[in-house]
């Protein structure tokens, strides 16, 4: 019998600006607004980007044990190409040079895969402790007018995974991949371009991966596996509701991780987030579910059982740390014109 | 001999900015064992008993606002940023800095309030890499 591995803490952390949706919807009137289920989006910071928002994050997990042997950094929206994002992490814990650090990528899932990757780390003995972090800044690689823009916030969620005082001992994993372009961004392109309506209306991409990772989990667990939660990916306030149709999940295990309709779609912190907010409510031994989708596509379908539960203050900080923003102020803190390389000021 | 004179600012390398990372990411300063004075950026001897024997410690990143003022003329890299707020900052353990303020405005920000670091951006390199340090905020 292989030794528990599970999350021992979970911490979380957005920017502190908000937009509305409706002014996105005054501005493109492409109608879409109400769609997306989506109110307001978070909005980045011109001087933060996915990097300080996971170092904001992972300071919240204070104190961090000094025996972290890994970080594993999900994201598909890094501020460099090549540099890793989790050595620069490493440094700014305070955790470096002493770590195995690696970026993951795979859209929306990147998260989970890393979290995935950091409890196999542990389980496999190679150290005690090892971070895994999902954090995205969408909001920088949605085109002016797609309806992308309306619901691409930026957020960062960041897991200490360990095998001793553990939260929420994993259980089982189950994952789905196959090329399914529902969505992609080309070398070159700053911004994030759907595969289509056909993806969209069908369900060809993010309900077949995710109800697909679901059932090999259902299957892997056996017979009579009752969740008390589940914590889903939320491109949009509107997956949750479609993928309880489509997988046969009681909507009601959702409603507890409600994230996108107050920050919009986080990328690879929202299903973390999700499962943060989820683990504050249980009870020890409450079965959680975390159901994560990536475009491109793939999915990944994870079961804890929890052990104490896990209080959520990051994330109602975070969410009560709100400062509304304009169209126009957030146009111009995302960078969506061309500007000069290097703008003068008075003294240049 | 006419000298190479270029419009561009001098501004910090990869290399200038790896050595300074430490300090930047982690407010990391002195303690005198003698006086048990702090102090950041650390020094090699005390400012205070002269002692040349200091240690390194990392502050907590907590502290209160002493004094504040809006920068309207921002420096070099910033040609393109709106006014925003810098505060002489007193750390939970003594010593004084002067850092921006993010996520207010400077109508809402006071003397004595609490504040707490992050790690934000400084500003961008001429190489195009982004230079992180410590900034603070009204503690949580």
């Amino acid at each position: 019998m292989t030794a528990a591995v599970g999350i021992v803490d979970l911490a979380f952390a957005a920017p502190s600006g908000r937009l509305a949706t409706a002014d996105v919807e005054a501005v493109w009137q492409s109608g879409s607004a109400k769609r997306s289920g989506v109110r307001e989006r978070a909005v980045l910071d011109p001087d933060a980007d996915v990097i300080t928002l996971a170092a904001e994050a992972a300071r919240r997990l204070a104190p961090l044990p000094s025996n972290i042997g890994a970080i594993f950094f999900g994201t598909q929206s890094s501020p460099d190409l090549s540099r890793s994002a989790a050595a620069v992490l490493a440094d700014m814990l305070g955790i470096a040079p002493a770590v195995f650090a690696t970026d993951v990528r795979f859209s929306g899932k990147s998260g989970t895969a890393a979290l995935a990757m950091a409890i196999a780390w542990v389980r496999a003995g190679f150290s005690e402790y090892a971070l895994a972090v999902g954090a995205d800044a969408l909001c920088l690689r949605a085109a002016p007018g797609d309806p992308l823009e309306m619901t691409a916030g930026a957020g960062a969620a960041c897991v200490l995974v360990g095998n001793t005082n553990i939260a929420a001992r994993f259980e089982a994993l189950a994952s789905t991949a196959s090329d399914a372009a529902d969505g992609f961004r080309l070398e070159g392109d700053p911004y994030v371009r759907s595969g289509g309506a056909g993806f969209a209306s069908s369900g060809i991409g993010d309900l077949q991966h995710m109800v697909g990772a679901w059932k090999l989990l259902l299957a892997r667990l056996g017979d009579g596996a009752d969740f008390a939660a589940v914590a889903a990916q939320q491109p949009d306030g509107r997956l949750t509701g479609r993928l309880a149709r489509a997988a046969g999940i009681d909507a009601e295990l959702f409603a507890g991780g409600s994230v996108a309709p107050m920050l919009g779609d986080l990328g690879a912190a929202s299903p973390l987030a999700a499962l943060l907010r989820q683990m504050e409510e249980r009870q020890p031994g409450d079965r959680v579910g975390l159901l994560s989708y990536g475009f491109g596509a793939g999915s990944d379908a994870l079961s804890f059982i929890v052990e104490r539960p896990i209080e959520a203050g990051s994330f109602h900080q975070a969410i009560g740390r709100r400062r509304p923003v304009d169209y126009a102020t957030a146009v111009r803190w995302e960078g969506r014109y061309r500007r000069h390389a290097h703008p003068l000021s008075v003294f240049e | 001999m006419s000298q190479n004179v270029t419009a561009r600012p001098v501004v910090a390398g990869p290399a200038r900015a790896w050595r300074t990372r430490r300090n930047r990411y982690g407010l990391v300063g002195s303690h005198c064992p003698t006086c048990q004075s702090c102090s950041f950026p650390p020094r090699r001897r005390c400012p205070r008993c002269v002692d040349a024997v200091q240690e390194e410690t990392v502050f907590s990143g907590r502290g209160t606002v002493i004094c504040l003022a809006e920068d309207h003329s921002p420096l070099v890299g910033h040609g393109d940023r709106a006014p925003r707020p810098f505060a002489m900052i007193r750390l939970e353990e003594g010593p004084v800095l002067m850092a921006e303020v993010v996520d207010a405005e400077y109508d809402g920000l006071a003397p004595e309030q609490p504040v707490e670091m992050v790690i934000r951006k400084w500003r961008p390199e001429q190489s195009g890499l982004a230079l992180y340090g410590f900034k603070f905020r009204v503690a949580s």
